[in-house]
């Protein structure tokens, strides 16, 4: 198969923004991403929309060609939209690599999005809902923070996992989302200002240890590595990419404080990049709740099993320390549009891996990965990228 | 001689799952392949409705069409056998609450079991 590279990204600002509609955000998303690959929209061989639920947030179906013609593409080209809960980004993104390893199509572009703010609270978590099991989990009256919930629950049981640990995860990331000027949150906040509030959202999981409810997009343009080399000041190389599933509901795992998902797709990935886990310097994982963050960096192998916690107290995965996590500031901080989420994950490794992340870069960044979960984990992407 | 209403109370306090004809794993249902040995030959049977709380949480942001029920708890019970299942807890005292504190079902309610503290 050939190899891909990114040649361009693009991000609209991550928030609550009622007064711009759907397409006006893919589109946006869409033409900066190509304006930073230097190609028009003549050039784009293949299209993928990542995006959740479309359907109940703006009562709008088929909705790749619906992005596609609102980018005036070429007709010869396939628009094709991929759901796959919180992962339909990352998922989008693995179809146009096949798409460009496949030989099928030269250029492709890649847009995630979602526009959330468009009815109350209760309904956003019943919309979210739905990419749990509806007969076993939602009509028993689960919702997603409470499945986390049951997750962290189980990770403090098991590994005497605290909430001072899961505080540590939104404290690094609103820090680094301070930095990133497409981020929602915009504020500091301490680890006693945590700890002393008590808006408890699924017990034992707080206000503070859920992501955000965001609008935005997300988009990158891939090539193969040829085209890429001749039409790229910096491209960024995918070296390793994998996709797989677990139990679909979290009542059928034997462990739920791990993500078989992870494990697996990170195995096969890291395999087929040829990189260790140590060679790693920055990485963008799902962190849709703070135990998400800590479970992640334990399946992807970064750490052992149940020291993610301490890991992150002790800043080990801070911007300056021994691999970050989370620079753009995270679902929970830059915010988690859910279908742009996987997107976007890609874009801020890109530009990581160019130098161009500015207050927030990592260090000579040469090699970074996202991880994208779907659902409580039935789903899991993961893309290792290399600075070339 | 059967005694109906005897039936009919350990029918209510059984819980209906499938068990692996091949390696005897028994599964919550709907399974179509063992969860141990992917064999087909699952037979649907009854177990106990009792066995622990695996794990929990207190809902305070329910889902708009649970908002009235709210704060509510929701929960994974691991049956004797090892199975698991989910529901809803009764008990509203955090403080009874633990991880593998002994549950039994106390009602199935729209097809959902609501458990509560074994005595």
């Amino acid at each position: 198969m050939k190899r891909v590279s990114v040649i361009g990204i693009g991000n609209t600002r991550y928030g609550v923004i009622k007064d711009r509609s759907f397409l006006d955000l893919a589109v946006e998303a869409g033409k900066k991403a190509m304006a930073d690959a230097g190609i028009t929209t003549d050039e784009v061989e293949a299209f993928y929309l990542g995006n959740y639920a479309g359907s109940d947030f703006i009562n709008q179906n088929h909705l790749a060609p619906y992005v596609g013609a609102a980018l005036r593409l070429r007709r010869d080209i396939p628009c094709t939209h991929i759901e796959n809960a919180c992962a339909s980004g990352g998922s989008a993104v693995r179809e146009g690599i096949l798409a460009i390893g496949s030989g099928t199509a030269g250029k492709v572009l890649v847009i995630g999005i979602e526009k959330m703010n468009t009815v109350p609270t209760p309904k956003v978590t019943e919309f979210l809902a739905k990419a749990g099991d509806w007969e076993h989990e939602v009509k028993v009256g689960y919702t997603f923070p409470s499945a986390f919930a049951m997750m962290a629950r189980r990770h403090m049981h098991q590994y005497g996992t605290t909430r001072e640990h899961l505080a540590a995860v939104t404290v690094k990331n609103h820090t680094n989302a301070l930095k990133n000027p497409d981020a929602q949150m915009q504020k500091l906040v301490s680890m006693e200002q945590i700890l002393n509030d008590n808006r408890v959202v699924a017990d034992p999981l707080r206000l503070y240890d859920c992501s955000l409810i965001t609008d935005g997009a997300s988009a990158v343009i891939l090539a193969d590595k040829g085209t890429a080399r001749n039409l790229s000041r910096k491209p960024v190389d995918i070296i390793g990419f994998a996709q797989a599933n677990d139990s679909f509901a979290l009542y059928q795992k034997d462990d739920l404080t791990r993500f078989d998902a992870t494990v697996e797709a990170a195995n096969m990935a890291f395999q087929m990049a040829g990189v260790k886990r140590e060679d790693v310097d920055v990485a963008e994982v799902h962190d849709c709740f703070t135990i998400a963050e800590i479970i992640a960096i334990e399946d992807l192998g970064f750490v052992p099993k149940g020291e993610g916690g301490p890991a992150t107290l002790d800043g080990l995965t801070s911007l300056n320390g021994k691999f970050a996590v989370n620079p753009s500031g995270g679902l929970k901080a830059k915010g988690h549009p859910v279908g742009a989420t996987g997107v976007g994950q890609i874009v801020e490794i890109v530009e990581q891996l160019r130098g161009e992340a500015g207050d927030r870069q990592v260090k000579d960044a040469e090699i970074g990965l996202t991880h994208n979960l779907g659902g409580s984990g039935a789903t899991c992407v993961v893309h290792i990228l290399a600075r070339c | 001689m059967r005694c109906s209403h005897l039936g009919k109370v350990l029918r209510m306090m059984n819980i209906r799952v499938l068990k692996c004809s091949s390696c005897g794993k028994i599964s919550s249902i709907p399974a179509y392949f063992c969860k141990s040995c992917k064999s087909e030959k699952l037979e649907e049977t009854e177990v106990p409705g009792k066995g622990i709380l695996y794990t929990y949480s207190t809902v305070h942001v329910p889902l708009a069409s649970h908002e009235k029920e709210a704060p509510y708890t929701v929960a994974i019970v691991e049956l004797e056998g090892g199975c698991k299942i989910t529901g809803r807890i009764l008990e509203t005292s955090p403080d009874k609450l633990y991880v593998g504190v002994p549950v039994e079902v106390s009602e199935i309610k729209d097809g959902v079991y609501l458990f509560k503290l074994s005595n």
